[in-house]
């Protein structure tokens, strides 16, 4: 039964599934699911967590299907957004006491290197690579501490040792850049 | 941390639009920026790139573990509560509404479709029969004439349902409060496919749902759990409805009405 979905677009994937077609979802999985579990991973540092959030993010989409509008962008941008929020979320609930002290410890360690592996290792686009090698480091940092180790922008300024109005504004301006350059890119 | 209120202006909110993409602003601020966005249709946009752009940044070829999608498949079963199997012994119609808007009808027997009909009916209040006493209607438990019915807010789905309520064929019902007050259309098309338009529905809490209902055959029949500020619906009627309400629920809907009806429609 899932064959006849192998074609079909993400778009017409969600309408199936507005209309309580399982395997429609299941193929939303297959597409998705992997690149959603690696970025929660990233960002959690835990896989047992990440599979909770992908979990999550599936019942969601099959309860409520519509709150994806393909009008506001790809899916997968839409899910990984997802995935990377209810990450952070659970990166920084006040209750998760013992994910705040790995939290702290990796804070501690998160070196150079460590940032450039995780980018080898999450995007495998090359375009993607190049795109974030040629940023200005002063851009670049900032953004993968926010986003793949799912820091504060306070807590960016801390690492970094640089005001936070200096990393808000690097943060955006990066973030313009890439727009710019990945602008080809479809994911 | 601090918990003073703060406050911040366009320039300041805008500034913070690209830390806010990537989920690294504070709390308090994030609220803000959230509340901003929808008004302000620049900054929705430039947020909207910027997601983007981190969807590309996060985006990879791993392959997806198929143990996990067992373990969604399982939970999805889970949300169907026990011992109602009986009341859909007769599988429901189902509308299919494609992209295209070409409807096709089918007949389903499959466990999802009746998973998630059955997940709109929940518990049954003890107070429902005494609150139908007085409203005088008779009460029957979902008999499988009214199927499918999906929320949204996706343009699509929004067209399609604009579009019906100026299809000449269509049945167009203006839901009103006893105020007279318009809080939704319904556009009826001979096949029995239907929208519900939300007009001046106010949001209520999340602990709260907008339900819809019909007497149809003499009887109260729920025709969907709208959630909480329902925009577009769809759904199907197959069997004579001669009126339409509109009632709010404790959330997850019920399946017989357990508050004072807030508007109706005749359906003529
Ligand atoms: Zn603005």
């Amino acid at each position: 039964m899932m064959e006849h979905w192998k074609e079909a677009s993400d778009t017409k994937l969600v309408l199936a599934v507005a209309r309580f077609e399982q395997d429609a979802l299941a193929e939303i999985y297959r597409r998705h699911g992997g690149a959603m579990l690696a970025l929660a991973r990233r960002v959690l540092n835990s896989p047992g967590l990440a599979e909770e959030v992908v979990q999550e993010i599936f019942i969601k989409l099959w309860r409520d299907p519509t709150r994806y509008d393909p009008e506001r962008g790809s899916l997968r941008s839409f899910l990984l957004a997802a995935a990377h929020s209810k990450s952070v979320d659970i990166v920084r609930s006040e209750s998760a006491r013992k994910a705040r002290e790995e939290r702290e410890a990796r804070l501690a360690v998160i070196s150079k290197d460590d940032v450039d592996r995780e980018i080898v290792e999450l995007s495998n686009s090359e375009t993607v690579r190049a795109a974030l090698n040629n940023l200005a480091e002063t851009e670049r940092r900032p953004i993968e501490l926010a986003y793949f180790h799912g820091l504060t922008y306070k807590e960016v300024s801390v690492v970094l040792e640089q005001p936070e109005g200096t990393i808000k504004s690097r943060i955006r301006s990066g973030l313009k850049r890439l727009s710019v350059s990945l602008a080809e890119v479809e994911i | 941390m601090s918990h003073e209120e703060i406050v911040m202006n366009h320039e300041e909110i805008v500034e913070s639009l690209g830390v806010y993409a990537l989920d690294a602003l504070d709390e308090d601020e994030a609220l803000i920026v959230t509340q901003h966005l929808e008004e302000c249709m620049s900054c929705s946009l430039e947020v909207l790139r910027y997601r983007e752009v981190a969807g590309k940044l996060g985006s990879s070829t791993v392959g997806s573990s198929s143990a996990l999608w067992e373990k969604i498949e399982r939970s999805l079963e889970l949300e169907v509560p026990e011992g109602i199997d009986g009341i859909l012994a007769d599988p429901p119609k189902l509308q299919l509404l494609g992209s295209d808007a070409s409807d096709r009808t089918i007949t389903s027997k499959s466990k999802s479709h009746r998973s998630r009909r059955r997940a709109i009916l929940t518990s049954v209040g003890s107070i429902a029969a005494a609150v139908m006493l007085v409203l005088g209607f008779e009460v029957s438990h979902l008999s499988g004439q009214v199927s499918a019915l999906r929320s949204s807010t996706s343009p699509t789905l929004s067209a399609v349902a604009s579009a019906a309520l100026s299809n000449p064929s269509a049945k167009v019902l203006s839901l009103r409060s006893t105020q007279g007050r318009l809080l939704a259309e319904v556009a009826i098309l001979p096949s029995g496919q239907s929208y519900f338009l939300g007009r001046a529905i106010v949001a209520v809490n999340k602990a709260k749902t907008y339900q819809l209902w019909a007497i149809a055959d003499g009887r109260v029949v729920s025709l969907g759990v709208l959630g909480t500020r329902p925009q577009v619906y769809s759904f199907v009627v197959q069997r004579n409805v001669t009126q339409l309400m509109l009632n709010i629920e404790p959330e997850g809907g019920v399946t017989v009405p357990t508050t004072p009806v807030i508007a109706t429609a005749k359906v003529v």
